[in-house]
């Protein structure tokens, strides 16, 4: 007999008219990983927050460990003891991790806190799952990975039976990701319950027991392990493989748009790599450490121990060229809709943000304005006319992001995880506007820490371990990649 | 968890309103006095707007909020999303309201109500046949028959078919056990397989450990049959190609989840919609619907699930356009 953990039950939210969740079910039972597969975002947030705490539902009832704890009738407003490990984390970066895990949670009540004696029992619970995470150090100072492991053990400790995963893949790497499964695994056999958010169903089914797909706050399928294939969660999700057509690269030609040779950074050791024009080259970090180094060299605000970078035929560390590569590279960062937007601005302003600054335009003027409203007018419609741009939708902001580098037509685009936290409709638009890049012949890098949806648009993928080149798979190789 | 208390809305109404009433009035006699006195009005006036602010706040959490969740009762039972809960409402407007209300109950009479959901099974059972009886007693005759013909297929067609009716209209008053149900859902399985052939599988899967121990749990009879029927005519029938019938079985301490998946044509998500609402509508309309046998079963199922124990069992509708239909039924563990 099962022992469930967690039921919603016909659980129906609404909120300033809009629906969050119609009509949801879920369970969740001890011991289990169970996947939750949003297919758009719409309910996630909402779902979460139900789980979390008891606020007012609409109609339908929650069980936590098979009590009602919430239902239609009447919501206590409670906190429940649910834990949730996501990007933001709830450790305090300027505390060590002991005191993290022992110091600060519910019915710590020691007025004396020995910290030699909290260290030892940490160490010995680091030594039972082999983790190599130093006691005394602080939070700040550690990777993404090990404060997740670090949330991971203060719910633990801290007595919590259920745990919420959210979105992980997009912020920790593919071999942390594989470490982490086991550890999700070993709390598992302990009789924790998890309920594993993501976006991917490849991702999903390497860990969960379980999968409910959600789309619009609404319960699709539920799929059971022995159920987890392609075929069967074809039907649901969107095919991304009939996007216009891919626009493949030919990799043979060698000429080196950007080369990368022997640059050494704090955190790049050696690294070299280069990418062709129009080409589309994912650089897969699979401990997260070196893309920040990557964008900051390209953007000029770090400078590397040694090596040589070149761009275009000319030397970029040199400052010579500093001007006359300027117009060169273009950055889409993660999440640009939060960064890379001016909201004061009207939506062709934006569009002609960079294309302004230019070099080669002399003058810009109102002619040349009207010629690119004539010229974009048919990719993204009326909504080049707004004037307030954050009445837009998310797919719209994104084709005013990638259009405006479009616009700008450097020689290199590099995009920083371009797809953490985009739903699957919003993936596929992405997907749809890097390949609008390639056609107009600008390389792409796509810098990730999860392959996601990239190889869809991709020419090559290179893979960087511990900050320098491990691995490069062409295009026609890309069905042999299983393990990553 | 819902606990019912023993005072009123109104009650607390009235009490508020004398504390209100009182306190205004000291107010106004210690200002009355001070301004006699020292003239000095601003400690009064705090100590008072401390009392204010303590008397609303009471008021929120006393008389606005179990209002607020009475009037959020009503407009569930108006969009017919509960009857139940009209009759557990945590706390009562007025001691008349209550016995209107618990009088209302009295007057439903939700044991008719069960009464009419049963019937509707077994008309829906029966409406084929003129004589149940008549033709149960013919089949065994059909089978005696071919069994001397030695057309043993014709004999165990018919052997399926006699059992499956008899199951059938035997009295509809108890409930039966998993196995039972199974057992009817298997001889059903055979019947069809005589016209889909190898175009339909079915199969039964459960955990293997409380595998015994789930076939003693009861539940209404003819639970799994309609939903079953449902899956084969409106998903598999149409579908080209093999049809697969999955039934899942899960327990935990106190509920019993069965779940009927078929890889059919599925639903667009309007109909999905549709459905989802009527199975958490109270109204009886469906009993009169003109609509088809198949929908009318599947809400009747429901019915008789959650006026015998409760809304909060009862069934759920997944399904997706081209890809199948999940049934999920939520029963509670009844063993005797």
């Amino acid at each position: 007999m099962k022992e469930e953990v967690l039921r919603l039950q016909n659980v129906t939210q609404i909120e300033d008219g809009v629906t969050f969740l119609q009509n949801f079910n879920l369970y969740v039972f001890k011991g289990e990983i169970m996947g939750l597969l949003c297919l758009n975002d719409l309910g996630k947030e909402a779902l979460i927050n139900l789980i979390c705490r008891n606020i007012p539902v609409y109609y339908g009832r929650i069980y936590l460990n098979e009590m009602l704890i919430n239902n239609y009738e009447h919501s206590d407003m409670r906190i429940n003891k649910v834990a949730v490990i996501d990007k933001n984390g709830s450790l305090v970066e300027d505390l060590t991790v002991t005191d993290n895990i022992f110091v600060l949670r519910r019915g710590f009540k020691k007025y004396y806190i020995n910290n030699n004696t909290l260290n030892k029992q940490l160490k010995l619970i680091f030594n039972e799952l082999n983790i190599k995470i130093d006691g005394r150090a602080y939070i700040s100072d550690l990777s993404q990975y090990e404060k997740c492991v670090i949330e991971l053990l203060k719910a633990y400790i801290g007595g919590y039976k259920l745990i919420i995963i959210k979105d992980i893949s997009n912020y920790i790497g593919v071999n942390d990701l594989g470490k982490f499964f086991e550890l999700l695994r070993y709390f598992c056999s302990k009789g924790i319950s998890f309920l594993y958010v993501c976006n991917h169903h490849e991702e999903a089914f390497r860990i969960c027991d379980r999968v409910s797909l959600m789309e619009n706050g609404k319960i699709l399928k539920v799929l059971e392990r022995r159920e987890f294939s392609d075929e069967n969660i074809r039907p649901y999700i969107v095919e991304f493989y009939n996007l216009d057509k891919i626009v493949e690269k030919n990799t043979s030609e060698s000429k080196g748009m950007l080369t990368f040779s022997n640059v050494w950074s704090n955190n790049l050791n050696g690294m070299s790599f280069s990418v062709e024009k129009g080409e589309c080259v994912v650089l897969l970090d699979v401990n997260n450490t070196v893309l920040n180094d990557i964008v900051d060299i390209m953007n000029r605000t770090l400078l590397p121990g040694s090596g040589s970078i070149y761009l275009d035929g000319k030397n970029f560390l040199d400052p010579k060229n500093k001007r006359t590569l300027s117009d060169a590279v273009g950055f889409i960062n993660e999440q640009p809709t939060k960064s890379m937007v001016f909201r004061e601005m009207s939506y062709i302003d934006n569009l002609c943000f960079l294309v302004d600054q230019k070099n080669s335009i002399r003058k810009y003027n109102n002619s040349i304005r009207n010629s690119i409203i004539q010229e974009y007018k048919p990719l993204v419609g009326d909504d080049i006319y707004a004037e307030d741009v954050s009445s837009l939708s998310n797919a719209s902001i994104y084709n005013l992001i990638y259009y405006r580098m479009h616009l700008f037509n450097p020689k290199i685009v590099f995009c920083l995880q371009p797809f953490y936290r985009a739903d699957m409709y919003l993936r596929k638009h992405i997907l749809t506007l890097l390949n609008k890049l390639k056609q107009k012949g600008i390389a792409v890098v796509i810098l990730a820490v999860n392959i996601e949806d990239s190889l869809v648009v991709a020419d090559r993928l290179i893979i960087i371990e511990n900050g320098k080149f491990l691995k490069e798979y062409k295009r026609p190789a890309f069905d042999q990649l299983t393990n990553i | 968890m819902i606990r019912r208390g023993k005072d009123y809305i109104s009650y607390r109404i009235m009490l508020m309103t004398i504390i209100l009433c009182v306190c205004t009035s000291v107010l106004l006699i210690v200002l009355g006095i001070i301004a006699i006195d020292t003239k000095k009005y601003g400690f009064v006036f705090l100590i008072f707007s401390i009392v204010y602010v303590l008397i609303g706040y009471a008021s929120y959490r006393w008389i606005y909020i179990p209002y607020k969740e009475n009037m959020k009762v009503y407009r569930l039972f108006i969009d017919g999303y509960t009857l139940s809960g009209i009759f557990e409402q945590r706390m009562f407007l007025s001691p008349e309201q209550e016995q209107v209300i618990n009088r209302f109950k009295e007057e439903m009479n939700i044991n008719a109500l069960i009464n009419t959901s049963k019937k509707q099974a077994e008309y829906l059972a029966l409406q084929n046949q003129i004589n149940p009886h008549f033709l149960y007693n013919t089949l065994e005759g059909i089978r005696g028959e071919a069994l001397h013909a030695g057309l043993f297929n014709v004999a165990k067609m018919t052997e399926a078919l006699a059992t499956f009716f008899r199951y059938t209209i035997s009295n509809l008053e108890h409930l039966v056990t998993l196995e039972d149900e199974l057992n009817n859902i298997e001889n059903y399985y055979i019947i069809q397989q005589y016209r889909f052939e190898d175009r339909l599988n079915l199969r039964i899967l459960s955990d293997p450990g409380d595998e015994k121990k789930m076939l003693k749990y009861k539940l209404p009879k003819l639970t799994l049959q309609p939903i079953v029927e449902n899956a084969i005519y409106h998903g598999i029938e149409r579908k080209i190609g093999k049809g697969n019938i999955l039934i899942k079985l899960e327990s935990t301490k106190s509920r019993l989840i069965i779940t009927v998946s078929d890889d059919g044509l599925g639903m667009e998500p309007d109909k999905v919609n549709e459905l989802n609402r009527r199975l958490n509508s109270f109204s009886l309309d469906y009993i009169q619907s003109k609509e088809n046998k198949g929908g009318i079963a599947l809400i009747n199922v429901n019915r008789r699930i959650k006026l015998l124990f409760g809304e909060e069992y009862g069934i759920s509708i997944y399904s997706t356009l081209n890809a199948g239909t999940d049934v999920e039924i939520t029963l509670p563990i009844i063993t005797k």
